[in-house]
């Protein structure tokens, strides 16, 4: 037992040797994994892709009925959700589109309520900047799809006016329109009482950062094996026959060097979650949460990766074979759990398995740090990911000493 | 001392001992002479208790060998270097060092690490040593327990003359204090330090003359057979 203490005393000694590499090149794999999980959240769902849209508003001083038209317009949730507008003249209006503090101009015309109401229409011009990009786009859309909005309730009124006069009721024409123009601008304002609001997700139950942070972290614990690879390397066959001479067996010397592999990703964690911490709070995002918890979890989960890691070693032999067996692995197993692009949009059949991987396993034991539970079945997924690789890692253990 | 009862080893179809009975005396030094890949690396690691035999069994001091005295009284040299390489010399010695604190700083300034001259190296680290270095280290991770029964598989390979010149000697020192020994090896030099010679052929061992020379010793070893049997 002394001998086994010592043995695994020193493999943990020889592992964090290379501590600074493995956090250097954790650093790397961290800003990649980042700019993937970043840039693939961007892809999928355009989450924040255009800023704000700052419009100016040129209105007549005196225009009441105007000025309340717009604040109409201006607190409805999709006008609301993107733009922002700012009253001012047409002259300062002109220079901020030129200088870009505007991506539009609204010219709104004197008396342009009283003109809807009493059919004359004098339209609002609308003044776009040619250097705003996808914001420009968006505000023609929105402009156009108001415009379109603004043509069917107008279609409405005339054409209830139409029926009043057509049925002999021309003294309930005010009565009408006043009644229908409530219901168009309830429509427009509240749009949202309408519907039931269910917010369905194929990110389960975590948000978008938890989501693609985990899959970030176990992505770079698994990588974490590629700068171990000295380390995670079969040993000298001399080595191994006399360490069995002693009494320690293969299957002791994997467990002692998963342990040891493992003890270097938690050094390596450990240095690099303060500052990943301080990093996210500093970009307005939730900080890690760091407790006794999430921290066991995670261990559990370095331990998942430092198995499968040690097994692509032991299986290939050589230094290069491991290497890429790992990185393929690597990428396979994220893949298959659903960790690049979500389970859901994954075959039926992978999607079965995809709760079974190993990588399912670490992602669900991560959750903890973005203040998520672990289910049972990461839990089970973890358990059973361990023993596998550490069946596998024995058997080509013994397989290439024979 | 020890006594080899019918080993046999097997790689899959192929039999490697086929069989194998001899007995080493306390103080004797036995070599295994036979061409590479013959079985001698697997009778010395069966011996040392890295191997399981298919059959067969294996007495020290008349009790099987499967407990704990066999193996704190033996000292096992591999072919190669049984080394933690980013380790420093005195990690690698403390890995089968089984003494206490005491005996250590014993050890070193006057026992094993000093004779073999590791001393000045304990903190060096073990990948940075010459193979003559790494040979004697390995030597001294075998001998720091001070066993009675040392097993060697070819103590001087790929070394140059000066360094097994020096393997040579230390051993002759282990044999002369009273050790007991059995080596692998296809020099002659190594090979003159044993008081018996066995030629392994075939999975089979056969004595042959202690005092053998070289130029018989090498014809024995390509032909698989004794010089009787050639004649």
């Amino acid at each position: 037992m002394r001998q086994i203490c010592e043995y695994q005393f020193l493999q943990i000694k020889r592992a964090l040797k290379l501590l600074p590499a493995v956090v250097a090149v954790s650093l790397l794999f961290g800003v990649l994994a980042a700019g993937a999980a970043f840039g693939g959240a961007r892809l999928l769902y355009q989450d924040q892709a255009a800023g704000r849209i700052t419009v100016a508003v040129v209105t007549e001083a005196d225009d009441a009925a105007g000025q309340m038209a717009l604040s109409m317009l201006g607190s409805m949730d999709s006008v609301e959700s993107i733009c922002d507008f700012v009253e001012t003249t047409e002259p300062e209006a002109r220079e901020g589109l030129k200088g870009g503090r505007y991506y539009a101009a609204l010219l709104i015309p004197p008396r342009m309520v009283e003109g809807i109401m009493d059919g004359t229409n004098t339209p609002v011009r609308v003044l776009l900047s040619g250097q705003g990009g996808l914001e420009t786009l968006l505000l023609r859309q929105l402009t156009e799809s108001g415009a379109q909005m603004l043509d069917a309730a107008q279609a409405g009124i005339y054409a209830a006016d139409f029926y009043c006069g057509e049925q002999g009721m021309e003294q309930l024409i005010p009565q009408v329109e006043l009644f229908l123009n409530k219901v168009y601008l309830d429509y427009a304002m509240n749009r949202e009482s309408w519907f039931r609001k269910i917010t369905v997700s194929a990110l389960g139950e975590m948000d978008l950062l938890g989501y693609y942070g985990t899959t970030a972290i176990a992505l770079l614990l698994f990588l974490m094996g590629i700068p171990c690879a000295a380390f995670c390397c079969r040993e000298p066959l001399a080595l191994d026959e006399k360490l069995r001479a002693e009494g320690i067996g293969p299957c002791v010397q994997l467990l002692v060097k998963i342990l040891a592999a493992a003890a270097l990703l938690l050094a390596s964690v450990l240095l690099l979650a303060i500052p990943v911490s301080a990093g996210l709070s500093r970009w307005g995002m939730r900080r890690l949460a760091l407790n006794g918890y999430s921290a066991l979890c995670a261990a559990a989960a370095i331990l998942v990766c430092a198995s499968v890691i040690v097994f692509c070693f032991e299986a290939a032999g050589r230094l290069l074979a491991g290497t890429l067996l790992l990185f393929v692995l690597t990428g396979a197993l994220i893949f298959l759990s659903g960790g690049l692009l979500p389970a859901a949009f994954l075959p039926g059949i992978l999607r079965q398995f995809s709760c079974w991987n190993p990588a399912s396993a670490v992602r669900g034991l991560l959750g903890p740090l973005f203040g998520y539970g672990v289910g049972w079945q990461a839990g089970a997924a973890a358990i059973g990911s361990f023993f596998v690789f550490f069946s596998l890692g024995l058997w080509s253990r013994r397989r290439m000493r024979q | 001392m020890i006594e080899v009862d019918r080993i046999s080893k097997a790689y899959g179809r192929r039999q490697v001992l086929s069989q194998i009975s001899f007995h080493i005396e306390a103080g004797q030094c036995v070599g295994i002479a036979g061409a590479n890949g013959c079985g001698k690396s697997t009778l010395l690691a069966i011996l040392a208790g890295a191997m399981k035999p298919d059959g067969g069994k294996i007495l020290y001091q008349g009790k099987p060998v499967d407990n704990g005295r066999y193996r704190r009284e033996t000292g096992y040299v591999p072919q190669g270097n049984p080394l933690l390489e980013e380790l420093t010399v005195q990690d690698n010695l403390k890995l089968w060092y089984k003494g206490s604190e005491k005996e250590w700083k014993r050890e070193r300034d006057s026992g094993i690490i000093a004779v073999l001259e590791l001393g000045p190296l304990l903190k060096t680290a073990a990948g940075k040593l010459s193979g003559g270095m790494k040979r004697r280290l390995s030597l001294a991770c075998a001998l720091v327990n001070h066993p009675r029964f040392l097993i060697l598989d070819e103590p001087g390979a790929a070394l140059d003359v000066v360094c097994k010149e020096e393997i040579r000697q230390y051993l002759a020192d282990y044999l002369k204090q009273g050790g007991t020994a059995l080596m692998t090896s296809h020099e002659e030099r190594e090979l003159s330090l044993c008081d018996r010679l066995l030629l392994m052929s075939g999975g089979r061992l056969k004595q042959i003359p202690a005092d053998t020379p070289a130029r018989e010793l090498a014809v024995m070893i390509v032909a698989g057979r004794t010089v009787a049997e050639l004649k």
